[in-house]
């Protein structure tokens, strides 16, 4: 099977990196290229890249193809190019976020060809009046924008419009798998983000005792209040005790949310002599990994969960160090053992957690343990099986969801909707014929 | 090149549009092309299976053609690459005749609704069309008002003009016609009752009903015009209209807003000058005042046209000969049409 | 009665589809009915077939006649209360000819899915027809194994029957039939060079490619059945085949595994001359006996050989199988009174 892969591939990307793991395991039983848009340097791959632009010719190429795979992020500088094409040539999407709003408010709000109408009626279309009405006193200036809220984002996910024509979906979370199919026809498939072959074989168990003697905290990702380092900090600041047991590091990029990170650094400092924090920024790669290595306990207490799935949470079970984390989204879903939850939101509750490792050498290496067998359980090869056997179902159900579309298509340029019987009509024959 | 004509069908119906196919796909033939008429069913009662045949329109595929040719809703919707329009007429009830009583779709929020369908379907797919024609200009400035769309008139000519032919001038004028209400015969029978010099009047057509024919009687006994005025109350052959042509000494047509009418072209190819009133439409687009023939205001400047002519010989077949010369200025020919439908 | 007949058909491509469309408008419109045609174009690429069967779904023409009699595949999609089919033959790319090399949806997850989707429209839309009638027992056959439904066979006759007349036998037979592959001329000429008597074999028609006429000629050529063989490579009028049927002995028809057993046939048996056909020739074998009205033979040039010198040896017996022929004919049935009686009815 020929399949085209579209992905990110910047070497700032989290999707370019699983997409560089997966596809080499795909191309194993399947004949994969990777199309890109993104300017040079790339992460590295074997396999051949073709990269495009809106207007070229390459694009029609497509046709030769068997497959293609769209992997789509909340992020518009990577996946507009990506969104653009498939709308026309009908795929596979890879749901890598939950939210996707980010993604399509800046695809229509910004830049040269503002399309403000289509926000309102395509969150009209997907979340009803409400809906509408949130997208309208967002653009009105009324209200704070929707996208700036985490909570709120979330019930207006427009994830939808990204898998409007697709032939099929692989989510990283069941119970967004589970969403999907309650409000789309076609295939749908959750599979567990892979824990990287290499990060497996790289990653040595052991860690050098600290001279200090102190518990070594991590927290990885771009720095922003949903990772809620802050509420991290002033639960530890409120807690000596503690505090004086541990040193916590944040590492990962922090150039978006400068005023949140100004505060974080300025109560840090005005807590300097309870809290033994420090703030890294952006780490490269080796770096990171010397950093992880010299970890005891991760802190992945974000809140609420915005990602389908997470490559660093991977990365951080094959380390086998317990991750704390909350009782939310996909972290809800990994096998229980895998990770220390507490209920989401419950920083109480997670500074117990957080005590109890601390004290306790052995709880540690014995969760360091489980969390790494998991992380060996989610290989790349299942990922490629599990997605080879999703597309050729999708490949299945191409036709009646084209069709389904095309025909949906033309009566909304006729205006036609629910309102004339036609639309029924239609419906009804679709209904008999087609199965799904 | 391989030509479809694509035009609706109501089953069991023929009329001008179904006359106007055939004619063009036989000549398109004998301009040495190939061509067949697809006909893609219409209903439109009750409204709602409007949109259902624009749809099936939409979802038609005619493969092994080089162009499609197509005269009317829906079937212009049929997707092609290579289409161009002779239109007859849009779906007049969405457009000139919404907020009349000949609307045929109700004013209901669904009826609305279809409406709307129509003029949103018309705005997007005529734009895949190459090139549009129109049957007259009436038919291209609709198009333009309600759809905004440019569009040039081809006037659709006779199938065979060869035997039209004028013998004489005689003392009758011609009204040649399905007789009812819209054609208003009753008109011209007026008009009669002020004609002072000995002008005759020859009315021959099918009636439409009964009541029709009734009406136009009565009207006749009403001024006592049974001497002056002749009616032939049942549908005449080509050569009978031939004849009747053939001897007049000019036409009376008085349709109430007629989209074309063929009437005026065989005049024309009689060399008869032809009388009409200002709210005729389509024969309004061939008549020019005082040369080729008179357009009145009413029945009585309509009685004095005849007059004028009855006493006026060589008035009469100036204005004959420049009825005929309409036809060659105009181009309104074959040739023309095949040239351009197939350019 | 208003009746309306349906079909399909690619523009441009005359076929035995449209004939029998107008032969039946013809015959119904002389029997006193009122009728018009819904003739709707289709086009058989795979990936366009679903949108152009709903687009059949939603033309309502289901008060416009009292009777709808649908031909040729997917007309049958058309809704109405009273409807007939006269059933030619499937989208056989989808049913028999599926794993052959005439398939012609592919064997992709897309295709396979197109195909599911064909299948399970028919099997609905085929079943609210009032009655079912095919044009021939294989035809019925296929259309129980696909769909589990029962067909009436009912025999398509000639559009012009009473144009084939019998004149006594001069010394030929006669196979009239465009040349293609599949309608084996080849085996015809073939068999001329085994001939034992002085039968000659006369084939007309049009090759269906210039590709198709030159190895024939070589043939004649190389086994120099020049005086044996005479082929008329062009497209005959009507009168001109009848002719030439009526001065036969007897007529050929032996293509491959037909549906049906083929106008040339009826034309022989309305001409009271034997037919000659091959035992995997397919629907002759509906009509045609061994001995009766006229020979199956193997598809083998000595075995048809033998057949045709059989013919030349007796005259007498074959004007009787010739006789026969058209009783045959008489027996079956094969009317447009009874097409007409049997589609309204």
């Amino acid at each position: 099977m020929k399949i085209a892969w579209f992905t990110p591939l910047s070497r700032r990307s989290a999707i370019g990196e699983f997409s560089v793991h997966v596809t080499a395991e795909l191309a194993r039983f399947a004949d994969v290229e990777l199309w890109v848009a993104d300017e040079p340097p790339f992460l590295r791959t074997q396999l051949p890249v073709v990269t495009y632009s809106q207007e070229s010719h390459e694009l029609d190429r497509l046709g030769e193809r068997d497959a293609i795979v769209y992997n789509l992020g909340d992020y518009l500088p990577f996946h507009r190019d990506i969104v653009a094409v498939s709308r026309n040539r009908p795929g596979v999407v890879i749901l890598h976020d939950r939210v996707l709003h980010h993604l399509f408010a800046g695809m229509w709000l910004t830049g040269a060809d503002l399309k403000h109408q289509l926000y309102v009626d395509r969150m009209r279309a997907y979340y009803g009046e409400s809906g509408a009405e949130v997208a309208r006193a967002t653009l009105e200036g009324q209200r704070q924008p929707v996208w700036e809220s985490d909570e709120e984002v979330l019930r207006y996910p427009l994830y939808e419009e990204g898998i409007l024509t697709a032939h099929g979906v692989v989510t990283h979370s069941e119970s967004q798998a589970r969403d999907i199919r309650a409000r789309w026809l076609g295939p749908v498939r959750a599979l567990h983000l892979p824990c990287y072959s290499d990060v497996l074989r790289r990653v040595d168990g052991t860690r050098p005792r600290d001279p200090d003697g102190l518990v070594q905290l991590l927290s990885v990702g771009h720095v922003n209040p949903n990772k809620q380092a802050h509420r991290v900090v002033e639960m530890l600041a409120a807690d000596p005790d503690l505090a004086a047991r541990v040193r916590y590091t944040i590492v990962g990029p922090n150039d978006d949310f400068k005023a949140y990170v100004n505060d974080l650094r300025r109560f840090i400092a005005r807590h300097a002599d309870r809290l033994n924090v420090e703030i890294l920024g952006w780490q490269p790669e080796e770096e990171l990994d010397r950093l992880m290595a010299q970890t005891d306990i991760f802190v992945n207490l974000r809140h609420p969960v915005m990602e389908g799935s997470s490559a660093s949470l991977m990365k951080q079970l094959a380390y086998a160090r317990p991750v704390l984390c909350f009782e939310s989204g996909f972290f809800g879903e990994l096998p229980e053992g895998a990770l220390i939850r507490v209920a989401a939101g419950d920083f109480a509750a997670a500074d117990q957690a957080l005590r109890d490792l601390v004290d306790n050498p052995g709880l540690r290496r014995r969760m360091g343990e489980q969390a790494h067998a998991v992380a060996a359980s989610y290989d790349e090869q299942s990922y490629a099986e599990g997605l080879l056997s999703l597309i050729e179902e999708s490949r299945h159900a191409a036709p009646a969801l084209d069709f389904l579309n095309s025909v949906a298509r033309q009566l909304g340029q006729m205006c036609v909707d629910g309102m004339l019987p036609t639309f029924d009509e239609v419906a009804n024959d679709f209904a008999r014929v087609l199965s799904f | 090149m391989k030509i479809a004509i694509v035009n609706n069908q109501a089953p069991f119906v023929r009329g001008g549009a179904e006359l106007l196919a055939e004619w063009l796909h036989d000549k398109l033939e004998e301009y040495g092309h190939q061509a067949e008429i697809v006909r893609i069913p219409f209903q439109w009662s009750p409204p709602e299976r409007i949109v259902d045949h624009m749809l099936a329109a939409r979802l038609v595929r005619v493969a092994n053609v080089d162009r499609v040719v197509a005269l009317k809703f829906p079937a212009y919707y049929v997707p092609h690459e290579n289409k161009v329009l002779w239109l007859l007429h849009q779906f007049r009830q969405a457009y000139d005749l919404w907020g009349t009583p000949y609307q045929d779709i109700p004013n209901t929020p669904m009826g609305i609704r279809i409406r709307e369908a129509v003029v949103e379907g018309d705005r997007r797919y005529l734009q895949e069309v190459r090139r549009i024609y129109t049957i007259s200009k009436i038919v291209g400035n609709r198009l333009n008002l309600y759809s905004g769309l440019k569009s040039k008139a081809l006037f659709p000519p006779l199938l065979d003009s060869e035997p039209y032919r004028c013998e004489e001038y005689g003392d009758y004028f011609f009204f040649p016609s399905r007789i009812n209400a819209g054609k208003r015969q009753h008109l011209a029978v007026e008009a009669m009752a002020y004609v002072t010099s000995s002008a005759r009047l020859v009315i021959a057509g099918q009636p439409e009903t009964p009541t029709d024919l009734g009406r136009l009687m009565s009207v006749i006994r009403e001024h006592g015009l049974e001497s002056r005025v002749e009616v032939i109350p049942r549908w005449i052959t080509e050569e009978e209209k031939l004849c009747l042509l053939a001897g007049a000494r000019g036409v009376v047509y008085l349709p109430f807003d007629e989209d074309y009418g063929y009437v005026t072209l065989e005049a024309f190819h009689a060399s008869k000058p032809v009388l009409t009133l200002t709210d005729a439409g389509g024969p309004l687009e061939l008549i020019e005042h005082g040369r080729n023939g008179f357009i009145c205001e009413g029945t009585e400047m309509l009685a004095k046209a005849i007059d004028e002519l009855s006493e006026d010989r060589a008035l009469t077949e100036r204005l004959g000969q420049a009825a005929l010369d309409t036809i060659n200025e105009r181009d309104i020919s074959w040739d023309r049409v095949i040239r351009c439908l197939t350019q | 009665m208003r009746v309306l007949v349906a079909s399909t058909y690619v523009p441009f491509v005359e076929g035995g589809g449209r004939m029998i469309v107008r032969d039946l408008v013809r015959a119904v419109r002389e029997r006193g009915h009122e009728v018009d045609t819904i003739e709707i174009p289709f086009h058989s690429a795979w990936n366009t077939m679903l949108e152009q069967m709903l687009a059949i779904r939603m033309m309502d023409v289901s008060e416009a006649a009292d009777v709808l009699v649908a031909i040729r595949t997917p007309s049958y999609l058309l809704r109405h209360p009273n409807k007939r089919l006269w059933f030619i033959h499937h989208h056989r790319g989808a049913y028999d000819l599926w794993g052959t090399s005439y398939q012609d949806i592919p064997s992709t997850p897309e295709g396979l899915a197109t195909r599911e989707a064909i299948v399970a429209a028919d099997n609905l839309y085929l079943r609210e027809a009032q009655r079912i009638f095919t044009n021939s027992q294989i035809v019925a056959d296929r259309l129980r194994e696909f769909n589990d439904l029962e067909g009436e066979v009912l025999y398509p006759p000639l559009g012009d029957p009473e144009r084939f007349v019998s004149r006594p036998a001069e010394g030929y037979v006669f196979y009239p039939c465009r040349i293609t592959g599949h309608k084996r001329q080849q085996l015809a000429i073939e068999a001329a060079a085994h001939l034992t008597t002085d039968v000659r074999v006369v084939i007309a028609g049009a090759p269906d490619t210039p590709q198709q006429l030159g190895p024939l000629q070589e043939l004649v050529t190389r086994q120099r059945l020049q005086d044996r063989v005479q082929l008329i490579p062009r497209w005959i009028s009507e009168e001109e085949k009848a002719e030439l049927i009526s001065r036969s002995i007897g007529v050929l028809y032996i293509p491959f595994l037909e549906d049906s057993y083929g106008y040339v046939t009826l034309e022989a048996f309305h001409a009271h001359k034997p037919v000659i056909t091959c035992s995997d020739s397919g629907g002759t074998m509906e009509i045609v006996e061994d001995g009766k009205n006229g020979l199956i033979v193997a598809p083998e040039p000595i075995a048809l050989a033998a057949a045709i010198d059989r013919l030349r040896s007796d005259l007498q017996a074959a004007a009787a199988m010739g006789e026969r022929a058209h009783e045959t004919l008489l027996g079956k049935d094969i009317s447009w009174d009874r097409v007409v009686t049997s589609l309204l009815g």
